[in-house]
């Protein structure tokens, strides 16, 4: 084949007909839904299955015996970011239908397990960095500043928000739908998948660096004579560094949390803290 | 009054359970609602927002990572800001209601997890039965259990604790309150901390050291701070992209070279 011949064929593998236009439509609503339905042993395992049901229907409905066998086989233990699942769930399904289309015995159904065991991994990794993490932290924090002065301006930032979780929802399920797995598996074992992850992360770190000075609040009124001079706490601690206790607070927080401590404990001492160095005069507001 | 209150704030509740999870949009809409309840409860929207802030700080950085949920946000600072809101109190009041609430609330979750689990070999059952309509049968009385759970628990608690609750808010003691309100300002800092431990590599430390200088010195809003953010992951990102292509050559070379690499040698003795 010529390359003259490989282009037109290559611009046709991204359009979707009108079969698959109804397939990926409804996948892509009944994906919304991933996030119910949580349980110990196969975390979201039955709503896998409760999303695929119609579309396992369509593809195999000339077949209810591999239908069966393949709501059985997909009741497996599965978990990724809900937001992330367009992708898996793309190129699940078009692995199901070549599966149908395959003569018995020929396809290896264990691929299908094997792709969605492979992918959950890293894309739990970027979805949970970027949407739980950086996304969501960003978002908030404009919110809240927003919020703080009572802006109203803080529901265009939600309307802002769902662009990506839309887009990647979408246009992730297309393209690993039409692209099929090679691209997939290439960008995993390229390390794109790692590279974007620590992008991510680097962008998260800076903004939380940031939010630490602005959104962490040790207010210390102590304050003293001492030779005529007035002696104010927070003055000294501004002259060492701005933010400095903030910073100190957030850092033995991190450091508490690393070390395996309970989140609960750590937050209930914080409270405590706050109480205590108030009583004692030392913060206040 | 307070029954139609009650229900506004047990609707407003399983409204967030619902978009929390579905598509997972409540997370990234914080606040959107908020000025709606004000709304329908009579109050400010603006100073509902006020108040959602405060209790937003106090959850900073507090996230769901995998199935580990350490505090129930969604439904504590859904109750603080309804209390908040009916009582006519001051954001404060909000969180510290907030916080207890999101910690209790996290039982609830963990039970309906266990009971989700035990679920799981009655829809394997009706797999094996090859029965779909009972398989879906489940699965939606499992989504309105979840969903009417918690109207329910915010109903009544609503119902049957603001009275108590407002005695209790009345009687704080003024050197409570500011405890409180410092202790408020406080809390993010344990969020930072879990966020940080989430993505945490010793590789990333001048990251964090310029976004808090960014912050603390330079006084930039958060807007500017994450862009620079976006520079410094763009940068990392093409540089190592850089390094793995020169890796993979250098591995093609020295796969294809082995044969110049013993005659040079060769050459060389």
């Amino acid at each position: 084949m010529t390359d003259a011949q490989a282009t037109p064929q290559k611009n046709n593998d991204l359009q979707l007909n009108a079969d698959e236009k109804k397939l990926t439509k409804r996948l892509f609503w009944r994906n919304m839904w991933l996030g119910f339905d949580m349980s110990y042993t196969r975390q979201q395992g039955v709503a896998w299955d409760w999303i695929h049901a119609p579309v396992y229907k369509e593809i195999y409905k000339d077949d209810p015996d591999k239908f069966w066998e393949a709501m059985k086989r997909n009741m497996e233990f599965y978990n990724t970011t809900p937001n992330m699942n367009g992708i898996v769930s793309g190129l699940a399904v078009s692995m199901e239908q070549e599966n149908a289309k395959a003569p018995a015995g020929t396809f290896d159904t264990a691929g299908i397990s094997g792709m969605k065991i492979g992918l959950m991994g890293p894309m739990a990794g970027i979805g949970d960095t970027f949407f739980a993490g950086v996304w969501g932290l960003i978002l908030a924090g404009i919110g809240i500043s927003f919020a703080k002065a009572g802006n109203m301006a803080v529901l265009l930032v939600s309307v802002i928000g769902l662009i990506p979780n839309i887009a990647v929802r979408w246009y992730g399920q297309k393209y690993s739908y039409k692209l099929g797995s090679k691209y997939i598996a290439k960008a995993v074992q390229d390390g794109l998948m790692t590279m974007f992850t620590k992008a991510t992360s680097i962008v998260g770190v800076t903004v939380v660096g940031g939010m630490i000075a602005t959104l962490v609040k040790f207010p210390l009124v102590f304050k003293t004579k001492i030779n005529g001079n007035v002696f104010a706490l927070q003055k000294v601690f501004d002259q060492i560094m701005p933010s400095l206790l903030p910073l100190a607070l957030s850092v033995i927080c991190f450091v508490l949390l690393r070390k395996g401590k309970n989140p609960v404990l750590v937050l209930v001492g914080v409270v405590l803290l706050g109480f205590i160095l108030t009583f004692l005069g030392i913060t206040g507001a | 009054m307070l029954l139609y209150q009650a229900f506004i704030i047990a609707l407003f509740v399983a409204w967030g359970k619902w978009i929390g999870v579905y598509g997972s949009f409540g997370q990234v809409m914080p606040f959107f609602f908020t000025p709606v309840l004000a709304l329908l409860l009579g109050k400010d929207p603006v100073n509902a927002l006020m108040i959602d802030a405060a209790i937003a700080l106090a959850f900073y950085g507090v996230m769901q990572i995998g199935a580990v949920l350490p505090q129930d946000t969604g439904f504590g600072g859904a109750l603080g800001l309804g209390f908040a809101l009916i009582l006519n109190q001051k954001p404060a009041i909000g969180v510290a209601l907030a916080v207890p609430i999101s910690m209790l609330a996290v039982v609830v979750w963990n039970l309906l997890k266990f009971w989700f689990t035990t679920n799981v070999e009655i829809f394997d059952k009706y797999i094996d039965q090859r029965n779909l309509r009972k398989f879906n049968r489940l699965w939606w009385i499992q989504m309105g259990v979840y969903i009417f759970t918690y109207f329910i628990l915010a109903f009544l608690a609503v119902l049957l604790g603001t009275h108590g609750i407002k005695a209790f808010v009345t009687s704080i003691p003024k050197p409570l309150l500011s405890g409180l309100t410092v202790a408020a300002g406080m809390l993010p800092a344990v969020g930072m901390g879990m966020l940080l431990k989430f993505v945490w590599n010793i590789e990333f430390l001048p990251f964090f050291i310029a976004g808090f200088v960014l912050a603390a010195y330079l006084k930039l809003p958060i807007m500017a701070i994450s862009l620079f953010g976006v520079v410094f992951g763009l940068v990392m990102f093409f540089i190592d992209r850089h390094i793995n292509e020169v890796k993979k050559s250098n591995n093609l070379s020295t796969a294809n070279n082995v044969n110049s690499d013993d005659e040079g040698d060769f050459f060389n003795d």
